[in-house]
């Protein structure tokens, strides 16, 4: 970037909402430390099951390398909902009002937004896999299915974060937000496959996970970790982040608007 | 004030029942409201025809600066989801170059016009033009030429000063060095050179007040808007920011702000409104203002008490004379002369006769507080609710009991 280019102004927020995550380390360290935190005990203590016969029927061999995707897309939630208590931050502190009354483009606030939440996600990501190779994991598909992997759980990730962001504009506090966003995410995690593969899941809860895109992206992130590609489990997936996205994007925007009225 | 707690504490009874009336300006406020409309012709609001002709006919914008307006409302309203009316018609004209203050109680409908203004908030009712643009219409021309800070702080903590100042300097266009440049230009004029690298969130209130301030001024904005600038600020910082008001206005910047302190508002603008509940009571130039009200007061306690009804009948027919009023403290009346000091013998004369014994008399010269507290008929306060809590706590404490409420 020369020095007399007028910066864009997506990517001047987008700056700056990754330098208050830098300069702020443990609101990114601690959306990691809980699900390293799980990845580590969880694959100890499930670490039995690749061994069952039914675990071994579906083509895992690792139970480490199976639950990997779920942390990963877990630690990518948090943040989003960091995403949604920064909203309220700049609601609270003013912030937002001097962007608002600037001649810039209401998408711009957005769009530096979801820049800066990209590439935190991104590079939590990223930490969660290298962990998790130290710790033995390997990829079925190589570093291609996990920068897939990556790819699938950052889109997952910015979709959240519209509807963290939601909450947030809607809710106006930052308390509300944290409360019935942990309690969105969480259960988003646990109607997954997450823990347990998908065909062992009682009935019900399959139904329920074929609505929630966060199980999507875990199912196809455990094949890339587990068993290997398989074409039509990404097409499903993209088909759900972009029905997600449909839906919680225009709300978002619609709540942001609402905000100047 | 009291002479002794005995006293104070009878005619606080009595007055106290009589306190909300006002003697000298009947039906107060709606009609000065009506003046204030008439300044300001409310008919088709693009024809230019019209623009010209109110710049010749709004007596109260300065001469000097009639050639262009900065700010044009005519019958801004805005009723609020819910119901509630924060405005209910306010019109008024400012001046480019001017320093213009907005005063009124609090929930008077200030900050709402300010939002309005500024483009965060749509109005319901009537026109806004800011830079001569339209406000709902043209939001984006107007968030162009505007600079703006708000009752609360809008930077960044996690941001140095100087990246702040930067930041806004891409936010509003300029070019990357250029907002480096103006960054560096700004922490100079605003005297937060020796902070420029630390964190916003570390800085004193007063310093981000400052930096806030400055951040608005990135642009270059031809009209400023300013929400209550001083609040929070000690008496030197508000000073400093006065004088750098002044001097942007010298340079041609409009400024529009609201503020709570009175005696400074008086200083330093060039004419203030009084808003009360949604409606503009008056406008004018401070002075003006405050000629209207009288020349000076005289506040006066009572030996035995005395109502405003009582003290008003006695002094009917004194000359010089324009309006008593219940006083800042229960137990205090406050009477409005012509002047101050030839007042007093003739007010003293006519008391007397009529029984109604003096305990203390003071005399001074009329402010904007009088001005406020004629229009609004309130003591401009910070925290209305607080400040009555307290009060009433006090007047516990010290054996009174308030009556009416």
């Amino acid at each position: 970037m020369g020095p007399d280019m007028r910066l864009p102004v997506p990517a001047a927020l987008g700056a700056r909402n990754v330098t208050r995550n830098l300069r702020t380390p443990m609101l990114v360290t601690a959306s990691l430390l809980q699900p390293v935190i799980l990845l580590v005990i969880f694959s100890q203590i499930f670490r039995g099951l690749a061994d069952t016969p039914a675990f071994q029927r579906l083509g895992y061999t690792s139970y480490l390398a199976f639950f990997v995707p779920g942390m990963v897309v877990l630690s990518m939630l948090f943040t989003a909902l960091q995403s949604g208590m920064a909203t309220v931050t700049d609601i609270d502190t003013g912030m937002l009002d001097k962007l608002l009354t600037s001649p810039i483009e209401r998408s711009s606030i957005l769009l530096g937004r979801v820049i800066a939440d990209a590439v935190t996600m991104l590079s939590q990501g990223a930490v969660m896999l290298v962990i998790a190779v130290l710790m033995g994991a390997r990829p079925q598909t190589g570093w291609l299915g996990a920068i897939s992997l990556l790819g699938y759980a950052t889109a997952l990730g910015v979709v959240w974060a519209g509807l963290a962001n939601l909450l947030a504009l809607r809710l106006r506090s930052s308390e509300l937000t944290m409360v019935v966003g942990q309690f969105l995410t969480l259960s988003a995690l646990f109607l997954t496959p997450a823990f347990f593969p998908k065909p062992l899941l009682p009935g019900w809860l399959q139904t329920v996970a074929m609505g929630n895109p966060a199980a999507y992206v875990i199912e196809t992130g455990q094949r890339l970790m587990g068993i290997g590609n398989d074409w039509g489990q990404d097409l499903r997936t993209l088909i759900a982040l972009g029905v997600a996205a449909l839906i919680l994007v225009p709300a978002a925007v619609a709540a942001f608007r609402a905000r100047t009225t | 004030m009291a002479v002794d707690g005995q006293a104070a504490g009878h005619d606080l009874r009595r007055t106290a029942q009589a306190a909300p009336v006002a003697y000298g300006a009947p039906g107060s406020g709606d009609h000065l409201a009506d003046a204030a409309a008439d300044m300001v012709p409310g008919e088709h609001p693009r024809r230019p025809d019209r623009v010209a002709r109110r710049r010749a006919e709004d007596p109260t914008i300065t001469a000097a600066s009639r050639d262009g307006l900065a700010i044009e409302v005519e019958d801004l309203g805005k009723v609020y989801r819910g119901g509630k009316t924060a405005l209910a018609g306010v019109s008024f004209a400012v001046a480019q170059g001017e320093i213009f203050g907005f005063l009124g109680p609090n929930g008077s409908g200030k900050t709402t016009t300010v939002r309005i203004l500024v483009t965060l908030l749509r109005k319901t009712r009537g026109a806004a033009r800011v830079g001569g643009f339209d406000t709902d219409r043209e939001p984006h021309r107007v968030r162009q030429v505007i600079g703006y800070a708000g009752q609360s702080v809008g930077v960044d903590d996690d941001l140095t000063a100087s990246e702040n100042l930067a930041m806004s300097g891409f936010v509003h266009g300029l070019r990357y060095d250029r907002s480096w440049r103006r960054s560096a230009e700004l922490l100079e004029a605003f005297s937060l050179g020796d902070v420029a690298k630390v964190r916003a969130g570390r800085l004193s209130g007063g310093l981000r007040r400052r930096l806030d301030l400055a951040q608005a001024l990135v642009s270059r904005p031809s009209v400023l808007f300013l929400d209550e600038p001083t609040t929070g600020l000690d008496p030197q910082s508000r000073n400093a920011l006065w004088a750098q008001l002044r001097e942007l206005g010298r340079q041609g910047t409009t400024v529009f702000l609201t503020t709570q302190y009175l005696e400074e508002a008086d200083r330093a603008c060039d004419r203030v409104a009084i808003l009360d509940d949604g409606r503009l009571v008056t406008v004018g130039t401070p002075q003006a203002l405050k000629q209207e009200v009288g020349g000076g007061r005289l506040t006066l306690t009572f030996v035995d008490g005395a109502s405003v009804d009582l003290v008003a009948r006695a002094l009917a027919f004194c000359p010089g004379v324009t309006r008593v009023q219940s006083g800042p403290s229960g137990d205090a009346l406050v009477v409005y002369v012509d002047d101050a000091r030839a007042s007093v013998p003739p007010v003293l004369r006519l008391l007397e006769a009529d029984g109604i014994q003096v305990a203390s008399i003071e005399q001074a010269q009329a402010s904007l507080d009088d001005v406020f507290l004629r229009y609004t008929g309130e003591r401009p306060r910070t925290e209305a609710r607080v400040e009555g809590a307290v009060s009433s706590m006090f007047g516990a404490a010290h054996g009174r009991r308030r009556h009416g409420s």
